[in-house]
C-alpha cells in the first residue's frame, strides 16, 4: 500500500514539473521573411532545385529562420530543438554566409559536400522526425555537383 | 506523507546548494583565468616594441607544430589540447599594427584558421575528423607564413595520398618526412615541396 503511495507521489511531482516547463518558451529562431544581403541565396548563384533541398533539409538548424512544427511548442522537445539550432548555426549559418571570408566560404562548401557524402548530415535524430528532410540519393548528387561547380569557380 | 515531502525538500535543497558551490567554483576559476590573462598581456606589451608580428607568428607556429606532432603520433587527445592553444595564439596578433597586405590575409584566413583549430580542439575522440580540419588549417598557416614570416627554419611538405589523391600540405620543422595525415601507419609517406 505504501509503495503505491510513493508511486503516486512521484507521478504527481513528475507531472507537475512537466506542466511547469511548458511555460518556458524562449524566443524563436525566425526572421519573419527578412532575407539579408548576407544570405547564401544572395551571395551565390544556387539552382532552384538545390535551393529547395537546402530549404527543406538544412535551414531549420542552419539559418535564422526555423520552420517550427506544431510539437515544437511542447516541452521538453523545444529545449532540445533550440540546442540543436544554436549548435547548427554556430557551425554554419546560411543566413550569414556572406559574412564569412572567401576562404571560410570555400571550406564550408567543401565540408557540406563531405558531410552529405558521409551521411553525417542531416542528423539522423532530425530526419527520424522530419521524414521529408531526408536526402534522397539524387538530392545528394545535386548538392555535391553544385558544390563542385562553386568550388571550381573560386 | 510528511516524511516524503521532507525528503524531496532535502533533495531539492541539496541540488540547489551543489549548484551554488559549482558556480562559486567556476567564478573562482574565471578569476584565475583573468589574472593569468593580464599577466600574459603584460608580457605581450613588452614585446610589442620588438618585432611583434613575427613573434606572434612564431608562437602560433610552435603550437601548430605541437599539434602536427600529436597527429603524427596518432594522439588525438594531445592534438585537441594543442588545437586549443592554436586558437589562443591566433587571437594574440596585434591587428592594429598590420600593413594593408597583412590585414588582407588576416581577414581572409584568420577566421577560417580559428574555426579549424576549434574543431580540432573539440574532437579529442575523432582523429580522422581532426585531420580533415588540420588539412585546412595547414593551408591557412602556410598563407600566413608567406605574409608574416618566421624566424624558424621550416619545410612545406606534401602528402599526395590524403583525401583520395587530392593531397594536402603541412608545415614541418624536420627535414625528414613525418606525415601527420597518415600517422604511424605510413609515417614516411610524402615529400618536401619547399624550404621556408
Amino acid at each position: 500500500m505504501l509503495r503505491l503511495r510513493y508511486f503516486k507521489i512521484f507521478f504527481l511531482i513528475g507531472f507537475g514539473v512537466l506542466v511547469l516547463i511548458q511555460f518556458y518558451q524562449p524566443a524563436r529562431n525566425m526572421d519573419e521573411g527578412q532575407v539579408t544581403p548576407l544570405h547564401i541565396t544572395e551571395v551565390l548563384d544556387i539552382p532552384v532545385n538545390v535551393r529547395q533541398i537546402l530549404q527543406t533539409s538544412c535551414y531549420d538548424c542552419h539559418s535564422n529562420n526555423t520552420n517550427y512544427p506544431w510539437y515544437s511548442y511542447i516541452q521538453p522537445g523545444r529545449i532540445l530543438m533550440e540546442y540543436h539550432i544554436k549548435e547548427g548555426k554556430e557551425n554554419l549559418n546560411f543566413s550569414e554566409f556572406g559574412s564569412y571570408s572567401k576562404r571560410k566560404q570555400e571550406n564550408k562548401l567543401d565540408r557540406i559536400s563531405k558531410q552529405i557524402k558521409a551521411n553525417d548530415m542531416p542528423l539522423r535524430s532530425y530526419t527520424f522526425i522530419h521524414r521529408d528532410s531526408k536526402l534522397s540519393e539524387s538530392d545528394k548528387i545535386e548538392i555535391v555537383n553544385w558544390v563542385n561547380r562553386e568550388l571550381k569557380q573560386k | 506523507m510528511n516524511k516524503i515531502l521532507f525528503i524531496t525538500l532535502i533533495i531539492s535543497l541539496g541540488a540547489c546548494q551543489s549548484k551554488e558551490t559549482k558556480e562559486a567554483e567556476s567564478n573562482e576559476q574565471h578569476h584565475d583565468a583573468s589574472a593569468t590573462n593580464s599577466e600574459t598581456m603584460d608580457v605581450k606589451a613588452e614585446t610589442k616594441a620588438g618585432n611583434t608580428q613575427e613573434d606572434a607568428m612564431d608562437n602560433l607556429i610552435t603550437e601548430y607544430l605541437n599539434l602536427k606532432n600529436a597527429l603524427t603520433a596518432d594522439n588525438a587527445k594531445d592534438a585537441a589540447r594543442f588545437g586549443e592553444k592554436v586558437v589562443s595564439e591566433i587571437s594574440e596578433f596585434d591587428v592594429d599594427s598590420f600593413t594593408s597586405e597583412q590585414k588582407k590575409i588576416y581577414d581572409e584566413v584568420m577566421d577560417d584558421a580559428l574555426e579549424q583549430a576549434e574543431h580540432i580542439a573539440d574532437n579529442a575522440n575523432n582523429i580522422a575528423h581532426q585531420r580533415e580540419h588540420f588539412a585546412m588549417l595547414s593551408r591557412d598557416v602556410d598563407d600566413l607564413l608567406g605574409v608574416f614570416g618566421t624566424s624558424k627554419v621550416l619545410y612545406q611538405d606534401f602528402c599526395p595520398m590524403y583525401e583520395d589523391g587530392k593531397g594536402a600540405v603541412w608545415i614541418s620543422e624536420y627535414k625528414e618526412i613525418k606525415n601527420p595525415y597518415l600517422g604511424t601507419k605510413m609515417l614516411t609517406c610524402g615529400s618536401i615541396k619547399k624550404e621556408l
